[in-house]
C-alpha cells in the first residue's frame, strides 16, 4: 500500500509543481512547493529507516530558501520573481553586494539540499526516470528562483534550462559525495544548510 | 436551519437517553442510527452556511455555522467510529446536548443567551471527563470558568446585552489561554487528555468551541500568539519525531495548535484553519482504536500537504505573514510577522515529516473497522472540504479555477500511476515509529473539588448576570 500512495504522491506532486514551473499556471511560489511537499511525503514513505528525516528536511531548506528569494524582490509569485530578474539580473548578482553573497550561500545550501533530497537513484524501471524528473523539478525550482528570467525568447529560455542544468548536475554531485555518509552526518548538512538560509533570509530581509 | 440543528439534536439527545432501558444490541444499532441523523444535521449547517440568516436571537456567521457544523458531524461520527461499548446511549446524548449547545452558543448574538447555552455545554463536557480523566475535567473547568469571567466582565464593562465583538486588550489572553486549555493545544491537556477513552467523543466539540471562542471574540490577526502557537506545535514534533515514539496524547497538539495558530495569523485562513484542526484533532482521537490499519490516511491528514484543506490554511496564512512581513516598518508587530513568516515553511517540513512517521508508525495494536473507515473518511473529507467550503479555501491563495484544475490533473494522474504499479508489502523494519499510550496522570479524587469549586462559581456569575438582565427588563 505505500509504495503505492508512494508513487500517487509523487507523480502528482511533480505534475503539480511543473504544471507552475512551466508557466501552465500562473501563481505564487507556493503551488510548487505544494507540488514538492507531495513529493517528499511520498518518497520518505519508502525510504530506509532512519533516513526519514531527510527528504522533509532538505525540503524546509528549499521552501525556506524561496521564502528568502521572495523576501528579496518583495513578492511570493513565481512569475513576477522570473519577470524582476529579467529585468535587473540574477538574484545572486543584484545588489546590495550583501544581498547579493547572502543569496548565493542560499543558493549554494539550497543546491546541497537539493542532492540530499534526492537520494539514492533507484535502479532501472520507470521509477528511475521520474527520479530524472525529480531532479529537474528540483533543479528548475532554485534556477526560477535565483537565476532564470521569465521565457520570453530563446537566449532566456536557454539561460533559465542551462541554470538549471547546472544546478541539477551539482546536487547530483552532491548526492554522489554524501549519500554514501552516516544519516547523522547528513542531518547535520541539512542543519547546516537550514542555518545558512536563515542567515540569508536575515540578512536580504534587513537589506530589503 | 439553526432551529432545526439546535432542537434536532436535543431532541436526538432525548432520543439517546429514552434508549437507556434497552438492550444492548438494539441499543447499539439505534444509537448508530441517531448519531448519523447528528451527522446530517451538522454537515447541514456547513452545506448551508451561507443562508442560515438570523433566526430569533441566534445569527451565526458563515464561519462560526461551519465550524460548529463540522465540529458537530465528526463528533457524532465519532459516537458511531469509536469503541464505545455500554457508554454508547449515554456518550450520544452528551454529544446532542453538547452539540445543540454549541451551536446555540456560537449564533447568539445577546451574551445571557450565550452563557446560559454554554452551560449545558460546559456541563456535558465536564461531566464525560470527570468519569474518565480527572485531568482533563480540571482543563476544562478552568478553561470554562476563564471564558464566563471574561464575558461577564466584558458585559459589565461595557454596560451592554449584546454579545461582544472581536476584543482587544488584556481580555484577549484569558480567552486565548482558556480556548489553549479546553481545545488541547498543549499535550495531554483538555481534548488530548481523553484520548483514549470515551470522552474523546465530544473532542471535536470542544475544540470548535474553542476555534468558534477565537473567531467571533478575539480580534485578530494575532501574529505573536501565533508565533507562539507554531512554536509549541513545533516543539510537539521535534520531540515526538527525535524520540520516535507518537503519543496521541501529544502528537494531538500539532493540530490543534498549528490550525489554531493559522486561525490567529490570518482572517482569510480561518475557516480553513478551523475544518484542518477539528479534522486533525478527529482522526487524533481515532488513532488508538485505529492502529493496524488507516495509517497512511493519518498521515496524510496530520502532514498538511496538498491539496488537504491544511495545505489551503497555510499558504494563505504565509501569503498573509509575507504581505505583513514586507509592508515595511518597525517594532513588536512587524517582528512577530517576519518571525511567523519565517516559521511557516519550517512549520510546512515538519508536518510532513509527523505524516510520514505517523504513516510508518508501528502496526500493533487497536484494529476496530469504523475507526478505521472514519479515518479514511477524513482523509477524503481533508480533501472535499477544500471543494465543500469554496474554491478560495485551498486554491484561491495557488492560483485559484487553473491552479484546483491543474491538482486535479495531477491527482487523477497519481491515482493511474498507483493503479499501475506493484503494490510492495512494506518491510516490518521500515517501521519508524513507536505507538505510546501513556496513562493519564494519577490525580487523586481530591482534584475533583476544584473543577467543582470553579464550576459552581461561573455558573453563579452567569445566574448574577442573567438575574441582573432580568431587572433592567432585558429578558
Amino acid at each position: 500500500m505505500s509504495s503505492r500512495a508512494s508513487v500517487a504522491a509523487r507523480v502528482a506532486g511533480v505534475i503539480g509543481a511543473l504544471g507552475y514551473l512551466t508557466g501552465m499556471v500562473d501563481g505564487p511560489v507556493l503551488g510548487v512547493l505544494a507540488g514538492l511537499a507531495l513529493v517528499t511525503f511520498g518518497r520518505a514513505l519508502v525510504s530506509p529507516t532512519g533516513a526519514e528525516l531527510i527528504g522533509p528536511g532538505a525540503f524546509g531548506v528549499m521552501a525556506g530558501a524561496a521564502g528568502a528569494v521572495a523576501l528579496r524582490w518583495g513578492t511570493l509569485d513565481l512569475g513576477d520573481i522570473r519577470g524582476i530578474q529579467g529585468v535587473l539580473g540574477p538574484t545572486v548578482a543584484v545588489e546590495p553586494q550583501a544581498a547579493a553573497v547572502m543569496a548565493a550561500a542560499a543558493l549554494g545550501a539550497a543546491t546541497i539540499a537539493l542532492g540530499l533530497w534526492l537520494g539514492p537513484a533507484p535502479h532501472g524501471g520507470p521509477v528511475r526516470w521520474w527520479w530524472w524528473l525529480e531532479t529537474s523539478t528540483g533543479a528548475l525550482l532554485l534556477a526560477s528562483l535565483f537565476v532564470g528570467p521569465q521565457a520570453t525568447d530563446l537566449l532566456t529560455v536557454l539561460t533559465w534550462l542551462g541554470s538549471a542544468a547546472v544546478i541539477g548536475l551539482s546536487a547530483i554531485g552532491i548526492r554522489k559525495a554524501l549519500g554514501s555518509r552516516s544519516v547523522s552526518v547528513r542531518l547535520a548538512v541539512v542543519g547546516l544548510c537550514a542555518a545558512v538560509v536563515s542567515a540569508a533570509a536575515a540578512v536580504i530581509g534587513s537589506s530589503a | 436551519m439553526i432551529p432545526v440543528v439546535i432542537l434536532g439534536n436535543a431532541l436526538l439527545g432525548l432520543l439517546c437517553l429514552a434508549l437507556a432501558g434497552a438492550g444492548g444490541g438494539a441499543r447499539d444499532k439505534a444509537c448508530r442510527w441517531i448519531a448519523g441523523a447528528g451527522i446530517a444535521s451538522g454537515l447541514g449547517l456547513v452545506i448551508f452556511r451561507s443562508s442560515l440568516g438570523a433566526w430569533r436571537g441566534f445569527d451565526p456567521g458563515v464561519e462560526v455555522a461551519a465550524v460548529a457544523g463540522l465540529a458537530v458531524a465528526c463528533s457524532w461520527g465519532l459516537v458511531i467510529a469509536l469503541e464505545l461499548g455500554d457508554s454508547r446511549w449515554w456518550i450520544g446524548g452528551l454529544v446532542a446536548v453538547t452539540s445543540s449547545s454549541l451551536v446555540a452558543c456560537a449564533a447568539s448574538v445577546w451574551v445571557v443567551p450565550a452563557l446560559l447555552f454554554g452551560i449545558p455545554l460546559f456541563a456535558a463536557t465536564q461531566l464525560a471527563a470527570a468519569r474518565t480523566a480527572r485531568t482533563a475535567w480540571l482543563a476544562f473547568a478552568l478553561a470554562d470558568a476563564g471564558l464566563i469571567a471574561v464575558l461577564v466582565s466584558d458585559s459589565v464593562s461595557r454596560g451592554e446585552w449584546s454579545a461582544p465583538g472581536p476584543m482587544t486588550g488584556w481580555l484577549v489572553i484569558p480567552l486565548m489561554v482558556s480556548s489553549a486549555l479546553r481545545a488541547g493545544a498543549l499535550p495531554r491537556v483538555g481534548t488530548l487528555g481523553t484520548v483514549g477513552r470515551v470522552a474523546a467523543a465530544l473532542g471535536p466539540l470542544s475544540v470548535g468551541l474553542s476555534i468558534v471562542v477565537v473567531l467571533r471574540w478575539v480580534s485578530r490577526p494575532q501574529p505573536a500568539a501565533a508565533a507562539v502557537a507554531v512554536v509549541i506545535a513545533l516543539a510537539v514534533v521535534a520531540c515526538s519525531v527525535l524520540r520516535r515514539k507518537l503519543d496521541p496524547a501529544v502528537v494531538g497538539a500539532w493540530p490543534v495548535a498549528f490550525g489554531g495558530a493559522l486561525v490567529l495569523a490570518s482572517e482569510a485562513a480561518g475557516l480553513p484553519a478551523a475544518a484542518a484542526a477539528i479534522i486533525g484533532c478527529t482522526a487524533i482521537i481515532l488513532w488508538p482504536a485505529a492502529l493496524e490499519r488507516g495509517r497512511l490516511s493519518r498521515g496524510f491528514v496530520l502532514s498538511g500537504v496538498a491539496p488537504t484543506i491544511a495545505f489551503g490554511a497555510i499558504a494563505t496564512a504565509a501569503r498573509d505573514a509575507f504581505a505583513h512581513a514586507t509592508a515595511g516598518g518597525l517594532g513588536s508587530e512587524v517582528a512577530a510577522w517576519i518571525v511567523l513568516a519565517a516559521l511557516l515553511p519550517v512549520a510546512s517540513a515538519a508536518g510532513v515529516a509527523l505524516g510520514v512517521f505517523a504513516a510508518r508508525a508501528e502496526r500493533s495494536g487497536g484494529y476496530h473497522p469504523e475507526a478505521v473507515f472514519m479515518t479514511w473518511v477524513l482523509a477524503a473529507g481533508s480533501v472535499a472540504a477544500g471543494l465543500l467550503l469554496g474554491a478560495d479555501a485551498v486554491y484561491g491563495v495557488l492560483g485559484g479555477v487553473p491552479a484546483a484544475i491543474l491538482f486535479a490533473v495531477a491527482i487523477a494522474f497519481g491515482a493511474v500511476a498507483a493503479a499501475r504499479t506493484d503494490a510492495v508489502r512494506t518491510d516490518p523494519e521500515w517501521v519508524s515509529a513507536e505507538v505510546l499510550s501513556t496513562p493519564p496522570a494519577l490525580i487523586g479524587r481530591w482534584v475533583g473539588a476544584a473543577p467543582l469549586v470553579v464550576g459552581l462559581a461561573a455558573v453563579a456569575s452567569v445566574a448574577w448576570l442573567t438575574i441582573k438582565g432580568l431587572e433592567v427588563g432585558f429578558l
